[in-house]
C-alpha cells in the first residue's frame, strides 16, 4: 500500500489472514496490547481462502506504526499476511442493533430518522422494538447522535468489517464460508 | 504405542541426543517411556527447571543443534518462562515439552494446572497444546521444524496426560506443511545490486555483524566480504564470535560498553552494512542520532526487523550467509586504510584511558579485566566463554578474544542473570572437545547455583569463574553515576564459594592476589573436570567506555 504523506494518528484497518486454530487470536491481540495500542474493533470470520480466517482490526495509530505491527504479525507462524489500509482504500461497514420503546416509533421525528438512516425493524414486541442499521463507521456515529432525544434501551455495534479495493480474481465459494453454527464441521486439518 | 512412547521415538527421529529436564506428575508417562525404551537420548537431570532451559540454550548455541527440555505442568512449566523469553529474544532454537493435566480437567484449576499456552504465547515462536495422542507425531515434527528454521526460536508443546497415555500409530515424523510459514526469504538480486552499489561507492564503510552471521554459518562469507571491501568490521554482543577478534579489520564491539572507536565512528561512516543484527537500543543509543550520515544496508532474515528501529536505505531480506555470498561477486576490491587508521587512533586513546588500567594494572586490587584477559590468553581465544549478565559480561565481551565460531554464549537481549552457569553446563555437555569457561559475577552465580548439583552428577567439565566484587556491580555503577551514589540494595555478601563447590565435590581455589592469578588459571585449565575459581576483585570498579542511556553513541564517555 502506498504510505500516506503525513504520519499523523489516523483510523486504519489491518486486514490479516490466519489459520483457524485456537490460540492465534491471543497471539494477534498480544502484538497490540504489548504496545498499549487499543483495538477499536476486531472481527474474525471465514474468508474466501479455505481454512484461513480474516481478522479485520480497526485501530487509530500512525501508518508507520501500523506497518511495523503488520510485519510483526506476519512473523507469527500461523499468520499468512497482514495488510494496512487507510479508510478510503476499503469498503467498510458497521452493523448496529438497538432497542427502543415502541412509543418512540409514534414520533414523526423518529420516523424521519429511521428513513434518513435506513433503519429497519427487526423485531417488535409490546415493550421493546429492535432496530437495525448498517453503514460506515461515521454513519453509525451520526445515528447515535440522532438518537439522543429518545435514548435507547440496548445498543450494540458489530465493529468494522472491510474489504480492500485492490484488484483481485474470482475464487470458488466453499463450505467454510458458512457459519460454524450452521455448517457441518470441516474435516480436521 | 502410547503417546509418551511416540514422544520419545519422535525426539529420536528428530535427531535429539541430549535433553535437560525435571520430572513431575503430569509428565510421568514420558519419563516412564524414557526409562522403558532406553533410547539413545541422554537425559540430564537439573536442579530447577530454569536450569534446564538455560542449559538447553547453552547446548543449542554451542552445538548449533536444537535444545530440548522436558518439564511437568504448573510450576514446572512456569519455571521455564524466563528461558523461553531469553531464547525468543536471542533467537535460540528450543523445543520445550511440558506435561499438562488430563484434558477433562483443563480449566478446572486442577492440581498443577496452569494455562501454559496463554502464559507463554508472547515468549515463544510457536506453542501448541496437544490433547490427543494421534496429534503428537505432527506436533513434534512441527515443533522442531519451526524452532530450527528461519529466525530460530523457542517452541513449547503442552501435552495433556491423557494424550501421553492414549494410543497412536507412529512410523516416523510426518512431513511438515505449513502454508502460512515462509521461514527463509531469498534475497532479491535487486536488493543485492543496490547494496553493492552503495558499498562500491563508499568512502567510509563500516560493517556491523550480529548473531545472524553465526546462526547462518556465515563467518567465512563475512570474512571474505570484509576483505574484499576493506571495510572495518564491528560486532554486537551476540556477534562476538561472528568475526575473528584478532583480524586486522576487526574494530570491536559496538554499543553501550563497546569500543570507543567503533561507537564514535559509526556516526562518521557513510555506508553501514548491518548483517544479522537488530539495532537493539543498547547498540544504537539515541536512534535519531544513530549513523545519521550513513546509508544503511540492513541484511536480516526477519522482515519485521528491517526498518523497525533504524530506516534502511537498502533492506536485504534473506539468510545472512546466502546474501553475503551472493553480494561478494558484486563488490569491487577496495582498501580504506585512512578510514581504518581513524579506528586505530581511537583505539590508542581508549588504551591509554581505559584498557591499560583494566587489563594490566600494576598495583591495587585485582580487576575483572585482567582476569578475563588472562583467561583468554591461556586458552588462545578458542575456549567457549559463557558469561552471565552484568559488569563481568561487558568485561568478557571487551577483553575476551573469540577466534573461532561458537566461542561466546551470553544472554544478550533479555539480560538474564543466572543464565551463565546452566548455559555453560549445556555447552560443556554438548562440546566435550572444547574448554568451556563460565564467567560469572557474584550476583548472577547465586541465582542458579543449585546447578552445581547437576555439574556434580554429570561431571560436566565447566570451568566456573566467579568475579566477586561484593556488589551487584552494574547496578552499583549506575547508582554511582546516575543516582548520586545511593547504593540501594546492591551490596551483597557471598558464602565461601570454594567450600560450597567442595560440598558438591568440585575442586576450587580462591584468589585475591595478582601474584596467584596465573597459577590458579593454570590449575583450573589443567583440571580434567569441573573447577571453581573464586576471584575477589575491586569492589567498586566501573566499566568504561560507556554510552549513557539515551545519549548518542558518539557521546560515549571514557571516564566518569
Amino acid at each position: 500500500m502506498t504510505p500516506p504523506t503525513t504520519d499523523a494518528v489516523r483510523p486504519l484497518t489491518i486486514s490479516l489472514f490466519a489459520e483457524n486454530r485456537p490460540g492465534i487470536l491471543q497471539r494477534v491481540t498480544c502484538a497490540f496490547s504489548r504496545r498499549t495500542l487499543n483495538i477499536d474493533s476486531l472481527t474474525v470470520s471465514p474468508s474466501e481462502r479455505p481454512g484461513l480466517h480474516r481478522f479485520t482490526i480497526a485501530v487509530r495509530t500512525t501508518w508507520h506504526r501500523a506497518e511495523r505491527l503488520a510485519r510483526q504479525l506476519e512473523r507469527e507462524v500461523e499468520v499468512d499476511v497482514a495488510h494496512v489500509f487507510e479508510d478510503d482504500a476499503t469498503v467498510h461497514r458497521d452493523l448496529a442493533l438497538f432497542k427502543v420503546h415502541p412509543s418512540s416509533l409514534d414520533d414523526d421525528a423518529f420516523a424521519r430518522l429511521m428513513w434518513t438512516f435506513d433503519v429497519a425493524v427487526v423485531e417488535a414486541a409490546d415493550d421493546q422494538v429492535t432496530l437495525q442499521m448498517t453503514g460506515t463507521c461515521d454513519e453509525v456515529d451520526a445515528l447515535v447522535d440522532a438518537l439522543a432525544p429518545w435514548g435507547v434501551m440496548q445498543f450494540v455495534r458489530s465493529g468494522r468489517i472491510a474489504l480492500d479495493r485492490r484488484p483481485c480474481r474470482p475464487v470458488a465459494v466453499h463450505r467454510e464460508m458458512q457459519s460454524p453454527f450452521t455448517a457441518p464441521p470441516a474435516p480436521a486439518r | 504405542m502410547t503417546g509418551a512412547e511416540a514422544i520419545i521415538h519422535g525426539l529420536e527421529a528428530a535427531g535429539v541426543e541430549r535433553m535437560f529436564g525435571y520430572p513431575g506428575g503430569a509428565i510421568m508417562p514420558v519419563y516412564d517411556a524414557l526409562h522403558a525404551l532406553a533410547p539413545s537420548i541422554e537425559h540430564v537431570l537439573v536442579r530447577h527447571e530454569q536450569g534446564a532451559v538455560h542449559a538447553a540454550q547453552g547446548y543449542a548455541r554451542a552445538t548449533r543443534r536444537c535444545g530440548v527440555c522436558l518439564a511437568t505442568s504448573g510450576p514446572g512449566a512456569t519455571n521455564l518462562v524466563t528461558g523461553l523469553a531469553d531464547a525468543r529474544i536471542d533467537s535460540t532454537p528450543l523445543v520445550c515439552i511440558v506435561g499438562q493435566v488430563a484434558s477433562h480437567l483443563l480449566g478446572t484449576d486442577a492440581f498443577q494446572e496452569t494455562d501454559v499456552i496463554n502464559l507463554t504465547a508472547p515468549v515463544t515462536k510457536y506453542n501448541l497444546q496437544v490433547t490427543r495422542a494421534e496429534d503428537l507425531p505432527d506436533a513434534i515434527a512441527r515443533a522442531f521444524h519451526i524452532a530450527t528454521t528461519g529466525r530460530p526460536g523457542p517452541v513449547l508443546l503442552d501435552i495433556t496426560k491423557d494424550a501421553q497415555q492414549g494410543q497412536v500409530w507412529f512410523d516416523g515424523l510426518p512431513k511438515v506443511d505449513l502454508r502460512t510459514y515462509r521461514p527463509v526469504p531469498i534475497a532479491t538480486a535487486a536488493s543485492l545490486d543496490a547494496a553493492a552499489e552503495l558499498l562500491n561507492a563508499a568512502e567510509r564503510p563500516l560493517i556491523i555483524a550480529g548473531q545472524g552471521v553465526v546462526l547462518s554459518g556465515g563467518r567465512a562469507a563475512l570474512q571474505a566480504l570484509a576483505e574484499r571491501t576493506g571495510a572495518p568490521v564491528a560486532w554486537t554482543l551476540l556477534g562476538l564470535d561472528a568475526f575473528p577478534t584478532s583480524h586486522p579489520q576487526a574494530v570491536g564491539m559496538v554499543g553501550m560498553h563497546g569500543r570507543y572507536g567503533a561507537n564514535v565512528l559509526t556516526n562518521a561512516c557513510d555506508v553501514l552494512l548491518a548483517v544479522g543484527m537488530r539495532f537493539d537500543d543498547r547498540v544504537t543509543g539515541d536512534p535519531k542520532r544513530y549513523a545519521a550520515d550513513a546509508d544503511i544496508i540492513h541484511v536480516d532474515i526477519d522482515p519485521a526487523e528491517i526498518g523497525k528501529i533504524i530506516p534502511a536505505a537498502v533492506g536485504v531480506l534473506g539468510d545472512a550467509r546466502d546474501a553475503m555470498e551472493r553480494l561478494l561477486p558484486r563488490l569491487a576490491t577496495r582498501t580504506h586504510d585512512a578510514w581504518r587508521e581513524r579506528f586505530a587512533e581511537h583505539d590508542a586513546i581508549e588504551f591509554e584511558k581505559v584498557v591499560r588500567h583494566d587489563v594490566a594494572p600494576a598495583t591495587g586490587t585485582l580487576r575483572m579485566g585482567e582476569v578475563v584477559a588472562r583467561l583468554t590468553e591461556a586458552t588462545d581465544g578458542e575456549a567457549i566463554l559463557v558469561s552471565d549478565v552484568g559488569q563481568h559480561q561487558m568485561i568478557t565481551a571487551r577483553y575476551g578474544r573469540f577466534e573461532c565460531a561458537h566461542t561466546s554464549i551470553t544472554s544478550g537481549g533479555l539480560g538474564t542473570m543466572g543464565f551463565g552457569l546452566p548455559a555453560a553446563i549445556g555447552a560443556a555437555l554438548g562440546r566435550p572437545d572444547r574448554t568451556v569457561i563460565s564467567v560469572n559475577g557474584d550476583g548472577g552465580f547465586q541465582m542458579n547455583l543449585q546447578e552445581l548439583g547437576t555439574i556434580m552428577q554429570t561431571g560436566a567439565a565447566v570451568k566456573i569463574v566467579v568475579l566477586d566484587n561484593r556488589f551487584l556491580g552494574m547496578v552499583r555503577q549506575w547508582q554511582e553515576l546516575f543516582y548520586e551514589r545511593r547504593y540501594s540494595a546492591t551490596e551483597m555478601a557471598s558464602p565461601d564459594l570454594v567450600r560450597l563447590a567442595s560440598a558438591y565435590r568440585i575442586p576450587g581455589v580462591h584468589v585475591a592476589d595478582r601474584a596467584d592469578l596465573d597459577g590458579a588459571i593454570e590449575a583450573m585449565l589443567a583440571c580434567p573436570g569441573p573447577f571453581l575459581l573464586h576471584v575477589s576483585v575491586e569492589a567498586q570498579g566501573n566499566v568504561f567506555p560507556m554510552v549513557p542511556s539515551g545519549a548518542s553513541i558518539s557521546d560515549i564517555q571514557l571516564e566518569a
